[in-house]
């Protein structure tokens, strides 16, 4: 990580010269143009910020050897965010008993995708005005609902005061410049998708590809200009069957590179879609697991789903000051709340970790702080939390975690997550440490959780405070020492403080989960770097599954 | 929903200023060239579709449950090409190609089978844009697997449902689907204009024209254009290629008055053939016609006041009134065991309208008056020929319904009307070429007079004159009837509008307006009396309007 570390920081003064470009340059008139009598007003606005983002992109899918689709588009996309009152107390303020949220999808929200000065001016003058009134009324409930209701446990302000930042990045041009020719990828596409043809198990084998160029800008009051650039190909190989009992069994292997260069070789994405394929034939055969609780391994890419979904959320400023939230570790720093050989680190800024391209990464996040290193958990002692501009009590800055997909407001969101232990053992070790603990409660065996699609948490109070991992590949491993045993149908399930009370031990192996993680404000890319871990003891439930027949016919 | 596609009278099409545009030409005649060329690789897509719809028909089959009587399969090959520019600059430039599955599939019989119960929705699929036979074999075998577990069930359930109720013997009598002749029907490809450049530098430059009127707070021209080919193949052995060419350009223009009332306006042409799409420079007038009348209406005050009495619908208005009430006239059937239904149907033979009107669907007719017709289409998305004249309104009866091959009581037989929708990749009952014509006519200069006669008649001092509507009122006049002067009004709406209006009619314009407009994404062309004078109609001011205050930055500079 040092020789990364060192590339960045040469990479930072690369940018100390500071330039401008002409979009910059219009969205900063613009913004003091029309600041100038807003912060005049009975009710004052005391911050508005501008952010575009220019997203250029190409999506293309193949499908046993042919082409879905092909389609290029381009984007230029805006959103503001406008506040009045102070920053001890704004229109953003969370109303207490209330739902709903700050603003949703922006309207009118497309820019002209030249510096049209005149047109660009316009709508960001049209918008300001809709979003002042917006923020005035909605700063009127605000004061009514802090007269009404309780005190807030928590008596932070509503907004960090920040030194604003210059940077820019010089535009990374077209698909061209970075070396992306569509008519190559569709053919890649094509011989991908069609190892699956050979199989008639596999129902559904696609694979698709996204190209995306995105130039981020940000403007505020405050006097920070940004101009960043994040480059993305994100490469999915997808297969499916369904077994005969009706259950839907799919795989997939992505990959994700800023540079494309950093893809994998076809021979690598080939093989890898070759035992995919092989894995379904397996699966449609595997037996279907029941219930259980007990030890279990999990791989280093399951443990990052893992991780993500139960401990990163429940780290997120921002969610810990909403009153509806069940704010599980706000009250913990100094505390142990992992055990004492892991710790917990986010990273926006690394792009790679041993070589491994990070779906996480950014310079600045989309309030235009930049992305900080956080050391959130120290030998299992929670030290930090990620923060975006809204502040909680005892943190009162922002880390840089302040993310959002440009039609939505931003929140506190992960980036790039690494869990380390200073206490690694080998595989062979957890194996044996899985075995130990299945003898010791008289089970025949315990779990190997290989691979996971996804899962999601809930935070809040309203509802049992619990996650769900899905996973795709999961075997039982006997005491007995029969072989490993392919099964399926289960999914990994419990509430949070429990099941970091039983994590018992860490690999010496690292597996990067990378990718697309949905919470309030969209979308975002985010990874997570995890070794194999060992669980004293986890919970699972029979998967949901469709009541519906394998196919009737063969394939074609 | 679509407005006005008046042409101006010195309104010039594509046709006459082609040669303004030369090079562009010459570019988008090198592509059709190559989409001609392509076309004879085109059976392939049926042949596929053929054989791998006849294996399902005969190897779908679970256990007891019965095998798909009647399987139709429609790949929908379409290039889109989509932009939109404001103040001369790109906001939008998509051009992408796609192919979209719709299945459709039956158990029973025709009589009884799984549809008219329960939903049968089914999400479009895309199928390879590779000219490949497996390809689309897997997307249509991955289809019919689907809804032919869903249709066997559905079937059982409506048989049980059918034998726990006392259904009425003539609605369990009536067939679930009508059969059709095998058909035959292939076409060439549309020759379509899609040179990219072409339209991009249309939309920045007809767009640009909107920079004098800084009133005008947005304003954006759109270019949609669609070259879509369908592929048909059912179990009849009905077989089509038709091509559905579509050409859109939308105006869309956004204004505030002084006390804060929104106004926008939109403003679509629609065609089938470049030739009829207005020309650059004809586009970049009408632009600013719009504009200055949009600007007119922020000037014009607010309707203070209610009203009663007769009221003319004028060129754009006419149609759209029309159209508002023309889903009466589509025949919806009544689910066996559940409620819905268009009981419009039973009206059949009886006095709908004023005996004044009459309506016909000339769906299957290319030319009218001299003109193309764009709501004209060879087949239905059920391999139905339209008619080429069929009489829905008769002197004011109503005689016939718009009706696919789903049968209702008073309509057994389909006409043709099971239209293509390509906004959501299904079929939908729609009309194609509507022409309402009166018996009762006057010179168009004639008409204005009768408004006021008939106002007069009732003591009032002023009636009303529509000229913009969609769905309410946007550009109307209140006419004094003691001069006949017209004052433009906003912030009006009519009250209960409905087909019963249509009983009472005064007169109508004796010369015909054509007007397209699009519904799911086909057209339909309207011919209609120029203007339509309404007896009895009620107009009051909008109390739904929200004024906004005035902007805090001036605009920018």
């Amino acid at each position: 990580m040092k020789k990364v570390i060192l590339l960045l920081l040469f990479a930072s003064l690369a940018q100390i010269t500071f330039s401008r470009d002409n979009l910059t340059n219009i969205l900063k008139s613009e913004i003091n143009r029309n600041f100038a009598p807003l912060k005049d007003r009975p009710v004052p606005a005391y911050y508005l910020a501008y952010r575009v983002q220019d997203i250029q992109t190409h999506n293309i899918s193949a499908s046993f050897g042919n082409l879905l689709y092909s389609v290029p588009r381009r984007q230029r996309l805006y959103n503001a965010d406008i506040r009045v009152g102070s920053h001890e107390m704004d229109n953003t303020r969370e109303l207490k008993g209330s739902f709903g949220g700050r603003r949703g999808y922006g309207q009118d929200n497309e820019l002209p995708l030249d510096d049209n000065e005149t047109a660009i001016k316009n709508t960001l003058w049209r918008n300001t005005d809709i979003q002042y009134k917006d923020a005035v009324k909605q700063f009127e409930n605000v004061k009514a609902n802090v007269a009404v209701k309780v005190a807030s446990e928590d008596k932070s302000d509503d907004f960090s005061r920040e030194s604003p930042e210059k940077y820019f990045e010089k535009p990374v041009g077209s698909f061209k410049d970075i070396g992306f020719d569509a008519a190559e990828w569709e053919r890649k596409l094509k011989h991908y998708s069609d190892v699956f043809s050979a199989n008639k198990d596999v129902y559904d084998g696609t694979s698709a590809l996204t190209v995306e160029i995105t130039r981020k800008y940000f403007v505020d009051t405050d006097g920070a200009e940004v101009a960043e650039n994040a480059c993305a190909f994100r490469l999915f190989v997808n297969a499916s069957t369904t077994a005969d009992d009706g259950m839907q069994l799919p795989l997939y292997k992505s990959y994700t590179a800023s540079d494309i260069r950093d893809l994998p070789s076809d021979d690598e994405i080939m093989k890898d879609a070759e035992e995919m394929s092989r894995m379904i034939s397996a699966l449609r055969k595997a037996p279907v697991a029941e219930s259980y609780s007990g030890p279990a391994l999990m791989t280093a890419e399951a443990a990052g789903v893992f991780f993500h979904e139960i401990f990163g959320h429940r780290i997120e400023g921002a969610r810990l000051k909403q009153e509806a939230d069940a704010q599980t570790f706000k009250k913990k720093i100094g505390e142990y709340v992992l055990p004492r050989d892991i710790s917990v680190v986010f990273d926006p800024q690394l792009k790679k970790y041993k070589g491994i391209p990070l779906n996480g990464s950014y310079v600045f996040d989309d309030e235009g702080i930049r992305g900080r290193r956080v050391e959130v958990v120290k030998n299992g002692i929670l030290k930090s939390f990620l923060m975006s501009r809204t502040p909680i009590d005892g943190f009162p800055k922002s880390n840089g975690h302040g993310r959002a997909v440009i039609t939505l407001d931003n929140v506190t969101r992960q980036s790039n997550m690494f869990i380390e232990s200073d206490a690694p053992k080998t595989g062979s070790e957890l194996r044996a440490l899985l075995l130990e603990q299945v003898e010791s409660e008289n089970k025949s065996y315990g779990y190997l959780f290989d691979k996971v699609s996804g899962g999601f948490t809930t935070t809040g109070r309203y509802m049992p405070n619990a996650f769900n991992v899905a996973p795709l590949i999961v075997y039982r491993i006997y005491a007995d020492g029969r072989p490993d045993e392919l099964v399926r149908g289960v999914d990994l399930l419990g509430t949070p403080l429990s099941i970091f009370s039983q994590v018992a031990a860490c690999g010496d192996d690292h597996g990067a989960f990378n990718g697309a993680c949905g919470a309030e404000s969209g979308s975002l890319p985010v990874s997570c770097i995890s070794p194999t871990l060992f669980i004293k003891m986890i919970e699972t439930q029979k998967k949901s599954k469709s009541q519906t027949q394998p196919p009737i016919l063969e394939r074609p | 929903m679509t407005i006005y596609n008046h042409l101006p009278a010195n309104m010039n099409t594509n046709k006459n200023t082609m040669k303004t545009y030369t090079a562009h030409f010459l570019a988008s005649m090198l592509f059709l060239l190559c989409a001609s060329s392509t076309g004879a690789q085109d059976n392939l897509i049926v042949a596929a579709m053929k054989k791998e719809v006849e294996r399902n028909r005969t190897g779908l089959k679970i256990d007891r449950l019965r095998s798909p009587f009647f399987i139709s399969y429609t790949v929908i090959d379409a290039e889109h090409l989509n932009i939109s520019a404001t103040l001369g600059s790109l906001s939008r430039s998509l051009s992408f190609r796609n192919r979209g599955g719709i299945p459709f599939l039956l158990t029973g019989n025709y009589k009884r089978n799984n549809i008219n119960f329960g939903q049968n929705y089914f999400y479009p699929r895309n199928v390879s844009i590779d000219d490949s036979p497996e390809g689309i074999a897997r997307s249509i075998w991955a289809d019919l697997d689907g809804i032919y577990k869903t249709a066997a069930e559905n079937y059982e359930a409506k048989l049980a449902a059918v034998a726990q109720q006392n259904i009425d013997r003539e609605d369990l009598d009536l067939p679930d689907f009508d059969s059709a002749a095998p058909k035959t029907l292939i076409l060439e490809p549309a020759k379509m204009n899609l040179d990219k450049d072409y339209w991009e530098d249309y939309a920045k430059k007809s767009s640009e024209v909107l920079k004098k009127y800084p009133e005008i707070l947005r304003s954006s021209v759109s270019v949609f254009i669609r070259n879509a080919t369908s592929y048909f193949y059912s179990t009849e052995k009905t077989e089509f290629i038709v091509p559905s060419p579509y050409y859109q350009i939308h105006l869309n223009l956004f204004a505030m008055t002084d006390d804060g009332q929104e106004l926008s306006r939109d403003l679509y042409f629609e065609h089938t053939a470049f030739e009829q799409m207005p020309s650059l420079a004809a586009f970049k007038d009408t632009c600013e016609v719009v504009a200055r009348k949009l600007l007119d209406l922020r000037k014009a005050p607010m309707l203070d006041d209610a009203y009663s009495g007769p009221v003319m619908f004028e060129g754009q208005a006419v149609p759209e009134v029309f159209q508002s009430q023309i889903s009466k006239l589509f025949v919806a059937r009544k689910p066996l065991t559940e409620n819905g239904g268009n009981n419009t149907e039973m009206m059949k033979n009886k006095k709908l309208v004023s005996r004044s009107l009459t309506v016909k669907s000339l769906s299957g007719t290319e030319f009218y008056g001299g003109r193309r017709l764009d709501g004209y289409y060879p087949v239905d998305a059920e391999g139905v020929a339209p008619d080429k004249e069929l009489v829905l309104i008769e002197n004011g009866v109503l005689r016939n319904m718009l009706n696919g091959r789903t049968p209702s009581k008073k309509f057994p037989r389909s006409n043709g009307h099971r239209r293509m929708n390509f906004s959501y990749y299904n079929s939908s009952i729609m009309p194609g070429n509507i022409l309402l014509s009166s018996n009762h006519t006057f010179d168009p200069s004639a008409m204005k007079q009768k408004l006021l006669d008939a106002a007069r008649e009732e003591d009032l001092d002023y009636a009303y004159i529509v000229r913009g509507f969609r769905g309410q009122p946007f550009e109307i006049y209140r006419v004094r009837v003691a001069d006949g002067s017209e004052e433009l009004v906003r912030g009006a709406v009519l009250q209960d509008l409905n087909l019963k209006s249509f009983k009472r009619v005064l007169g109508a314009s004796n010369r015909e307006y054509f007007y397209n407009t699009t519904a799911f994404g086909a057209i339909v062309t309207y011919i209609v009396p120029e203007s339509i004078l309404f007896e009895e109609l009620e107009i009051t001011r909008d109390n739904n309007i929200k004024l906004k205050t005035p902007f805090i930055a001036p605009r920018p500079e």
